[in-house]
């Protein structure tokens, strides 16, 4: 967006007066679909030029704060009152980079989930409680519109498939954001089936055929590396193997369309330098 | 660019020009992809071979085998009772490398063996290879 046509765009809008002010913040937009809530929230960012916090308020009263500054999104931030995934995901709470692939598309996705399929959404702005770091250069609204436009399919709610039990290692990081859109998941130790989820013929079928043949083609690709992954698809489906260098391992039974996300969720799982 | 044999080429999918036409047009379309082996995986020989920097011929035929592990082997096997049908791409990640094997939907002997950067839009990537693939194959009909 060009200087004129946001100062244009700024004078319209202080001019109209329409945004409305409730409890929840700012009014952006109420009753309108998806697209318009993301055109609303990427607008926001782009018109923020000082240092701001600001929390997004969904329909359902969901909450996601966004650090921003220079009209970049630099952090996401979990509410305290937001239900979205953001605090158990360390890879989207760090500083965002301009190129971190797998970054961008967990959050593309957590976006376009509190988003859902349209409703309400408003906002409230405050001073950012830290001076933000001047080698984070964040992302822009572009980028972000572009990371939004390839998002994939909104996960189902989380308690359609069994959650794993806590942990933090990367099998157990992967699996808290995989497993919600999943048909079903194992996780591999020495001893067996150390837990699993989902489908329970699919499980079966997962517990039957990967530790036998899946995991032994992937020993002899070179899965001692740490963090190798393998994929097979179908038209229609995917399966997901990783291995975190350990002797634990996990494999997840996918729709097709999730590949790119299971990708992007396995390499943002990893653990940091 | 580089033609790795000439074995086979006119046989199967057409001439070596038109193979190398689609295949460096798809690799520059998609600029996070380095290499582009097309294999016959009933015999592993690869069969041409476009890439960003000259690769070793013993690399390409690496590529060739893993391509054959993947879609043709014991894990091909235990996929097809998992999915349904043997699995027509495979994705190997290897540290800053993504490894992505499409299998050639008109001739199951034939497939694509790519090496990319992380970035690559995998499921685009497979698309497109599927229908490049898919090309040769009609063509060398």
């Amino acid at each position: 967006m060009n200087d004129k046509k946001r100062l244009t765009e700024k004078l319209g809008k202080l001019a109209a007066d329409t945004d409305e002010i409730g409890l929840e913040g700012r009014r952006l937009a109420s009753e309108a679909g998806a697209d318009v809530l993301r055109a609303a929230l990427l607008k926001e960012i782009d018109e923020t030029i000082l240092p701001r916090l600001l929390t997004f308020r969904n329909r359902d009263g969901d909450a996601l704060a966004l650090e921003v500054a220079g009209r970049r999104l630099l952090r996401v931030r979990a509410a305290p009152e937001g239900s979205v995934a953001v605090a158990r995901v360390p890879a989207l709470t760090a500083p965002i980079g301009a190129e971190d692939a797998g970054q961008c598309a967990l959050l593309a996705t957590v976006l376009v989930r509190f988003l859902g399929d349209g409703g309400s959404l408003a906002v409230t702005a405050s001073p950012l409680d830290r001076r933000p770091d001047p080698s984070n250069v964040g992302r822009s609204p572009d980028a972000l519109a572009i990371s939004l436009s390839s998002a994939g399919e909104i996960p189902p709610d989380e308690d359609e498939t069994a959650e794993p039990e806590s942990g933090d290692d990367r099998i157990a990081r992967f699996l808290k954001q995989s497993a919600p859109g999943a048909l079903a998941w194992i996780r591999l130790s020495p001893a067996g089936i150390a837990e699993s989820g989902g489908d329970d013929e699919a499980k079966a079928l997962l517990s039957d055929l990967v530790p036998e043949s899946i995991a032994d083609v992937a020993r002899e690709l070179g899965s001692e590396a740490t963090g190798r992954c393998l994929v097979l698809m179908t038209d229609g489906a995917a399966l997901f193997y990783g291995s975190d260098g350990t002797d634990d391992a996990v494999a997840v039974l996918s729709p097709g369309e999730r590949v790119q996300t299971l990708l992007a969720e396995w390499a943002a799982a990893e653990p940091p330098a | 660019m580089q033609c790795a044999t000439g074995r086979k080429i006119d046989a199967a999918a057409g001439t070596p020009l038109k193979i190398a036409e689609q295949l460096d047009a798809m690799r520059s379309d998609f600029p996070q992809c380095r290499s582009l082996t097309f294999a016959d995986l009933a015999s592993g020989l690869v069969l041409y071979a476009s890439t960003v920097k000259k690769m070793p011929q013993e690399r390409l035929d690496a590529m060739s085998d893993r391509a054959r592990a993947l879609l043709e082997g014991p894990a091909a096997a235990a996929a097809e009772r998992a999915l349904g049908s043997r699995p027509s791409a495979a994705v190997w990640s290897g540290g800053d490398s993504l490894f992505i094997f499409v299998r050639s939907p008109v001739l199951p002997d034939e497939a694509l063996c790519c090496e990319c950067s992380a970035e690559i839009e995998v499921t685009a990537f497979t698309e497109r290879a599927a229908r490049e693939l898919a090309a040769l194959g009609t063509a060398g009909a």
